[in-house]
């Protein structure tokens, strides 16, 4: 029987070069390491597992990425000293690729410094490594005592998953990225945790035509929907993303024609339109037109799911010859430094910030509990990662998660906003 | 050191609903200081006020589908052993959490059906070796599905940190 991505790669990866199977739990010799912001922890768990001074080495120096992104720059004297932590560690390891003072989110960074590879396995203590998917990369998120693993030896147990086969089809909307609405859409209509275990491999025409940033979207929110993977396969707009950031060698992988999916969804474009989650999951969701007219306090663009460019762009365009409604946060950060700079280089930040936006350095801060806190009673509308009960400060405080068009056009309005019709106008 | 072929425990129930995600267990914004002990005193307070205050050695959690959702966050399994939570038993386990609980030798188990099984602060049995949950006050019962072997392996070595201390000592890196 045929093959699916997970299958193959973890077939190729195996410490004992064997052909696995869904289900199959397997050694795995990993391509590519990534330690960010928790880098000292990891180290902590060597020291707590005996070893003295904590990792005696990194398995190979090639493989391992690491940077100091969400503390950077450090909000916190505990923040300043795991920092410094990283840094000693890097020297002492031999780290080669490290990139300390300089802000962003990890995944951006992995991606925009060609460290993600097609055909790769790539881990690292973060939820969002399923967004390595976007570049055909198996991608997972690990914790910290796995990673101190997989940082001496390069290898970790996986168990082979089963595979979740989502088609997409239809017309992508030629004004503003759909990728958020698209994931929302899954999850209200599927569960939060429709793909839990699984690895998802996304297709189907809409796919071929999406963007890089739309598949990152929908690769890195893959999480959201309970996956260890969320697969694209490589096609020619990938192998120029990734060779224009890498001479390294690589080896993409495709499923078998008759490849076994344990199940197989079809998405129509037609039918997602434009989608909100309400508060405090990510599949509770509705159709726009439910929630339009509530009244918002904040509004956020960034983060790995939605603070690309592209992401940006749509906000400016939005924005052009408006303003940002009185009395509403609209707050924006660049997913890393280099798409902070494609924003400069492309214009946007000028008119946005005379539009009323406030810029925060790249990084995971927007997305978290670290920046843009809110208080009890107030709403926010986000196109970053999650809406849980929190994960902006109070408890009370309710959090909306849309795309960047919609977020954009709510903070002009002050209350969620459907965003077609400011697009249709922008166009004319 | 926690051997599932003995692992037997009866204790109190605490249930919980679907998608308790990790910044509700380990909310971020108090871990900042970066102490196990400041965590502990607001777990799960965002859905259960009481909790952190009521917990005691012994508890079990029972929970709905995708328990431990969210960021990845080991604190998060963490402090729930740090508070006294022997075991939880959920009805599906989000994939970071359960991995994580596995490399922790922390007993994190899947059970379809719990959460119709016990009420909150009931009392329940959880027999691993011969693969029940049950409910104490009601004497009913449901199958508990066993680990993988391989998975057990890891338990029985007593997680993911001793394999690798022993790894480097095999391999003369320590």
């Amino acid at each position: 029987m045929g093959r699916t991505i997970a299958e193959k790669v973890l077939s190729k990866k195996s410490v004992e070069q064997r052909e696995v199977n869904a289900g199959d739990y397997v050694g795995v010799k990993i391509d590519g390491l990534m330690l960010n912001v928790t880098t000292s922890q990891v180290n902590d768990k060597a020291i707590e597992a005996g070893l003295p001074g904590g990792l005696p080495r990194l398995w190979d120096t090639e493989r391992v990425y690491m940077m100091t992104e969400h503390h950077q720059p450090p909000q916190s004297e505990l923040q300043a000293r795991r920092n410094k932590i990283a840094r000693d560690l890097a020297a002492r390891l031999g780290v080669k690729y490290f990139h300390d003072a300089e802000p962003g989110v990890c995944h951006q960074m992995m991606c925009d410094y060609g460290y993600v590879r097609p055909g790769e396995v790539i881990v690292g203590p973060d939820s969002h490594c399923t967004l390595y998917g976007a570049l055909n990369a198996a991608g997972a998120g690990i914790a910290e005592p796995d990673a101190a693993y997989a940082a001496v030896f390069g290898e970790l147990w996986l168990r082979v998953p089963d595979s979740l086969k989502v088609s997409i089809e239809g017309e992508l909307p030629n004004s503003y990225p759909v990728a958020k609405d698209v994931v929302l859409y899954l999850a209200g209509k599927y569960g939060d945790d429709m793909a839990q275990y699984l690895a998802i491999e996304y297709k189907g025409p809409a796919v071929r035509e999406m963007d890089m940033a739309g598949r990152m979207c929908l690769a890195d929110h893959g999480v959201e929907l309970g996956a260890k993977f969320a697969l694209f396969e490589a096609d020619e707009k990938t192998l120029a993303y990734v060779r224009k950031r890498t001479d390294k060698s690589f080896e993409a992988v495709s499923p078998d024609p008759d490849a076994h999916y344990s199940r197989e969804i079809t998405v129509d474009l037609e039918e997602v339109g434009i989608r909100v989650a309400k508060p405090h999951t990510f599949d509770n969701v509705v159709p726009i037109e439910e929630v339009a007219g509530k009244r918002i306090d904040q509004a956020l663009i960034g983060s790995c799911a939605n603070g690309r460019l592209e992401d940006i762009e749509v906000a400016a365009r939005i924005l052009r010859g408006r303003k940002v409604a009185k009395g509403v946060r609209l707050i924006i950060s660049p997913a890393s430094y280099n798409v902070y700079l494609q924003c400069l280089e492309a214009g946007l930040v000028e008119p946005l910030v005379r539009s009323g936006a406030q810029f925060l350095e790249p990084g995971c801060g927007v997305c978290t509990a670290r920046l843009a806190y809110m208080a009890d009673g107030e709403v926010s509308i986000t196109c970053t990662t999650r809406n849980y009960r929190g994960r902006k400060g109070s408890p009370k405080a309710e959090i909306y998660l849309a795309g960047p068009a919609t977020v954009a056009a709510s903070a002009v309005t002050g209350v969620i906003t459907d965003p077609r019709e400011m697009l249709n106008a922008a166009s004319k | 050191m926690l051997h599932l072929s003995e692992f037997v425990i009866r204790g109190r129930v605490w249930k919980f609903g679907d998608s308790v995600d990790t910044n509700i267990i380990a909310p971020l914004h108090v871990m900042r200081k970066g102490e196990i002990e400041e965590i502990a005193r607001h777990t799960m307070a965002a859905v259960r006020p009481e909790f952190p205050e009521q917990v005691r050695p012994g508890d079990i959690i029972v929970a709905g589908a995708n328990f431990g959702c969210g960021s990845h966050r080991e604190e998060a399994n963490l402090v729930l052993e740090k508070v006294g939570i022997r075991a939880i038993v959920a009805e599906s386990v989000a994939r970071i959490f359960l991995r994580t609980s596995t490399n922790l030798a922390f007993p994190t188990l899947v059970a379809p059906g719990v959460s119709s099984l016990v009420e909150d602060q009931e009392e329940l049995e959880i027999d691993y070796p011969k693969g029940k949950i049950r409910n104490l006050r009601s004497g009913r019962e449901l199958p508990l599905p066993k680990y993988a072997p391989s998975i057990e392996q890891i338990f029985e070595a007593g997680g993911i940190l001793t394999l690798l201390k022993e790894r480097c000592i095999r391999e003369g890196l320590i």
